[in-house]
């Protein structure tokens, strides 16, 4: 089963562990595509488009950084290839990450997988899903509405200030984690408990992680008379 | 031939006014600071029928006026972006310099603006400027409404100054506007300096009020006095006092600004006063807490003086622009918030580095901004780890000091009991001898609980590190092992062969699949979102951690069976609170099960249910049971039955089920033939 293999022939892979690397590549061959490991140092960010060649995908580990093998994290280079339209997977290992390190990025990363789930099956519906993202635009799940986004918490995690918030048109009872950089400069002196924002996000979205942030603004003041009373 | 040229509609008056500048009070303030660059020392704001409709707005100054040439090519120019001057005043004043935009918004307030002015520079003179903002909605281009600049000689002992009317108001002024205005006048002129150079006064009875509060001044009552200052090099000094004047702390150079080096914005101080709103801490002194705090809501935050005029909106509520709250949100210890301390940013600016947005809202956020914002949220970082040095310190010497303090208090009441007769003297020391021995009792359980929390906690967080490393590698090993498998059937055809191979393969796949669960399990326990304070839902939790243990649970051929309640059932704690519970229980059972085998088949059975408004969780297992201990002993720390179990995990279910206001009993024996554990939770109701 190769349901992109029309459309990619080849894979880039972008790992800092070399071993990590060489597995992918196994697992990128088994799904029926020619794999090329793209070795560290990667190239700078700003140079990454240069990697894009036609029928090629990308598979992009996103701890870079511990092998020194590049000193962005790889959601960013997804966010890149995807403005560029070209078909980019983010591997990550660990959930935490999710929540800050990628959650940034989240809208340009049409598939995220984790690291237990890669396979020749995944790889392939990886691919497919984002081609067809890139060729019809996001589906239902990835589309964003103006939410409003309540905060419950702001706490520090490795350094840096990030916000627990609900979106209660996507579920009233279940945090989110974002980084407080998200919200415009403008913003983050208004952000205590219980302050509230609108900002446009994909409330179709199944699960917290897959869940993105975009136009930060104030929210406006409660009307006394809205017509719910 | 006359050259064409742009022009504007009308409309763009209203463009430039009212919608850019919204409120009313930033206009007004405008025209006040006018005033200031004009050498008023007053200036009067009032405000007459503005609470009806069709009302007036008189600004009067007695500053030096106007000259015809002044008005022409300085007031009746709009949007110029004038450089303040490095020529002083008359005065000594540096001046503000403004585009002009809140001036028109404040003058369009009305239907009519009237400017009549009497310049110092030629007395006996008045000139009067109209605008009748009708004719402008009925012109086309601003160009095609002529303002003509009346001149005629001023009525005798007219001094010089100027004065604003604006009637026919299109807005009421409500209590909240002029609530607004009053605190933004009283604000401008720096008030922490009581300078009587130069005084707004609005004429309205919530002026009074606000003036009262605003003129208070409880600086002297300030548990915490910042003064940091930035020079013309970049290079910073602050120093914090505490009440009584003496010097806590001081630093200079990069002890402030640390490795990002000197600041390049212009020379500012920064003075901040940090109330400390205890009503213990306020007990002794004259002035209560309800006055200090009543004070800060009124002028608490940090404001910022540019050239001794207030810049808005620095210092308002809900405009925290040094993050303070934020700071102290995340640490909050020793640090001030702005609803606990007051503070100005006083700065010149002579090389016009700071530039005013065109709508009023603040600077501009160029380089030198935020450079002098970096300056003063350093001198709050300074301050902020001086003082939890310093509470550290103070803790550390109350540990030292606590053994001192008992010894002493037990000299004093041996003095005390020998005071008393003789014969009452042994009985009342054989009661504190026993009163002795068990709180050496419990103090020892205490230390010996703390050495096995600590130990445990250094446990939990070095396997959490084994776990995270080890995931990578055992997750190739498992996919490594499936591809082998894979080639390997592509290319042996005969099956006995390929037989021989795949055995050994799907044990390297299962055993590596067991490493990566196992390894899951700290790592998950450890997340930090789960310690998140919220509504749980328990059934969620019990799910998760079933699922988490399930390679221990099918390793040890423990067969779990849930029963879970048909609703959701919600508590109020931490994800990471009632997942030790359930995971405590379930390594209590699964210890129990391999510790002392029965010939029962091995069962856990996990129900849920509601009982009036609480929510009961079940745990019962057909292990050997609760033996050879009480069941009012389990729950102690260090008791344990098991010859590998801490001895912890029942006080910690205990623990925690108590901190979340519920209960917990234990039956040595279900009608499955095991212990069986019930615990009792309030239940929070589903949001609507």
């Amino acid at each position: 089963m190769t349901l992109a293999n029309g459309e990619i022939e080849r894979v880039k892979i972008i790992d800092d562990q070399p071993d990590a690397a060489e597995w992918l590549k196994y697992e990128v061959e088994e799904a029926g595509f020619e794999p090329i490991i793209v070795g560290c140092p990667a190239p700078a960010l700003d140079q990454l488009p240069s990697l894009i060649e036609p029928k090629t995908g990308f598979i992009f580990d996103h701890l870079l950084a511990p092998g020194n093998c590049a000193t962005y994290v790889g959601a960013e280079a997804v966010a890149i290839m995807y403005a560029r339209k070209a078909p980019a997977l983010l591997i990550t290992t660990y959930a935490m990450d999710v929540d800050v390190g990628i959650r940034r990025w989240r809208a340009s990363i049409p598939v995220l997988l984790d690291r237990d789930a890669v396979d020749q099956d995944a790889l392939n519906a990886g691919f497919a899903k984002c081609l067809r993202e890139l060729r019809e635009g996001p589906p239902t799940s990835r589309q964003t509405l103006p939410a409003i986004v309540r905060v419950e918490r702001v706490s520090s995690e490795t350094g840096e200030a990030v916000l627990d918030v609900i979106v209660s048109s996507w579920n009233p009872r279940k945090a989110v984690r974002l980084p407080l950089t998200m919200l415009p400069t403008a913003l983050r002196p208004s952000v205590r408990l219980g302050s509230r924002f609108v900002a446009d996000v994909n409330i179709g979205a199944e699960t917290g992680d897959e869940l993105f942030f975009d136009n930060f603004r104030e929210a406006p003041e409660p009307k006394p008379n809205d017509g719910l009373a | 031939m006359t050259q064409p040229h742009l022009r504007f509609a009308t409309d763009i008056l209203r463009r430039l006014g009212e919608e850019l500048i919204p409120h009313p009070d930033q206009g007004i303030v405008e025209l006040v600071r006018n005033a200031y660059d004009a050498d008023a020392t007053t200036c009067t704001i009032e405000l007459i029928n503005a609470d009806q409709p069709n009302g007036t707005l008189r600004i009067v100054d007695n500053g030096v006026g106007m000259t015809r040439g002044a008005i022409l090519n300085g007031w009746l120019i709009l949007g110029r972006s004038v450089k303040a001057s490095h020529k002083l005043t008359r005065l000594g004043r540096i001046p503000v310099g403004e585009k002009g935009l809140g001036r028109l918004a404040a003058l369009r307030m009305g239907t009519i603006a009237e400017l009549i002015t009497h310049p110092k520079a030629e007395r006996g003179r008045e000139y009067r400027v109209v605008f009748d903002w009708d004719q402008f909605e009925n012109a086309k281009v601003v160009e095609d409404v002529p303002i003509p600049v009346q001149g005629r000689k001023a009525p005798k002992k007219v001094k010089s100054g100027t004065t604003i009317e604006i009637t026919n108001l299109r807005s009421r002024f409500r209590r909240a506007e002029v609530t607004r205005l009053a605190r933004a006048l009283l604000l401008l002129s720096d008030p922490f300096e009581h300078s009587e150079s130069f005084k707004p006064i609005l004429i309205a009875p919530e002026f009074a009020d606000i003036e009262a509060r605003v003129r208070n001044s409880y600086f002297d009552e300030s548990d915490y006095h910042l003064k940091a200052q930035v020079d013309k090099n970049g290079q910073a000094t602050a120093v914090v006092k505490n009440n009584d004047g003496r010097t806590l702390y001081k630093a200079s150079g990069e002890k402030i600004y640390g490795d990002d080096g000197p600041y390049h914005c212009p020379p500012a101080e920064f003075e901040l006063w940090v109330f400390i709103l205890g009503g213990e801490r306020f007990a002794p002194r004259p002035v209560g807490v309800t006055e200090i705090r009543s004070w800060l809501r009124v002028v608490g935050g940090v404001h910022l003086y540019q050239r001794g005029l207030r810049v808005h909106p620095y210092g308002d509520p809900g405009h925290d622009w040094l993050e303070m709250n934020l700071a102290r949100t995340r640490s909050p210890e020793e640090r001030p918030s702005t609803n606990t301390s007051i503070g100005r940013v006083v700065v010149n600016d002579r090389e016009n580095e700071l530039v005013q947005k065109t709508d009023r809202s603040g600077f501009i956020e160029n380089d030198a901004y935020r450079e002098l914002k970096r300056f003063a949220q350093d001198a709050l970082e300074f301050m902020a780890r001086e003082r939890l040095r310093a509470a550290e310190a103070r803790r550390e010497q109350q540990k030292q000091e606590a053994p001192h303090d008992v010894s002493e208090a037990r000299v004093v009441l041996d003095e005390a009991i020998a005071s008393l007769p003789p014969a009452s003297q042994p009985a009342l020391r054989a009661a504190f001898a026993q009163f002795d021995a068990a709180t050496a009792k419990r103090q020892a359980l205490l230390e010996d609980e703390l050495r096995l929390y600590r130990t445990l906690a250094t446990v939990g967080t070095t396997s959490a590190v084994f776990a995270h490393e080890v995931r990578k590698p055992v997750t190739q090993i498992e996919k490594m092992a499936a591809i082998v498998q894979r080639r390997i059937a592509k290319r042996l055809p005969d099956a006995a062969d390929r037989e021989s191979i795949d055995k050994p393969l799907d044990l390297v796949i299962r055993s590596a699949k067991a490493l990566r669960s196992f390894a899951r399990v700290p790592i998950t326990l450890m997340q930090r979102n789960k310690r998140r304070t919220g509504h749980v839902t328990l059934h969620e939790v019990i799910n998760e951690v079933t699922e988490l243990l399930q390679p221990f649970l099918t390793e040890s051929q423990i067969d779990v069976k849930p029963e879970l309640a048909h609703e959701d059932l919600l508590v109020m704690g931490s994800f990471a609170e009632v997942q030790a519970v359930i995971a405590n229980l379930f390594t209590n059972a699964i210890n129990a099960f391999t510790a002392r085998p029965t010939d029962r088949q091995r069962q856990i059975r996990i129900a849920t249910s509601v009982a009036e408004r609480n929510a009961v969780l079940t745990f019962a297992d057909s292990g050997p049971g609760i033996q050879g201990i009480s069941i009012d002993d389990i729950w102690l720390p260090g008791y344990s039955t098991f010859e590998r179990g801490s001895g912890l995990g029942l006080t910690i279910v205990r623990d925690i089920i108590t901190d979340l206001g519920g209960a917990v009993s234990a039956v040595a024996t279900s009608d499955l033939g095991g212990a069986e554990f019930v615990i009792r939770l309030p239940r929070v109701e589903e949001p609507e």
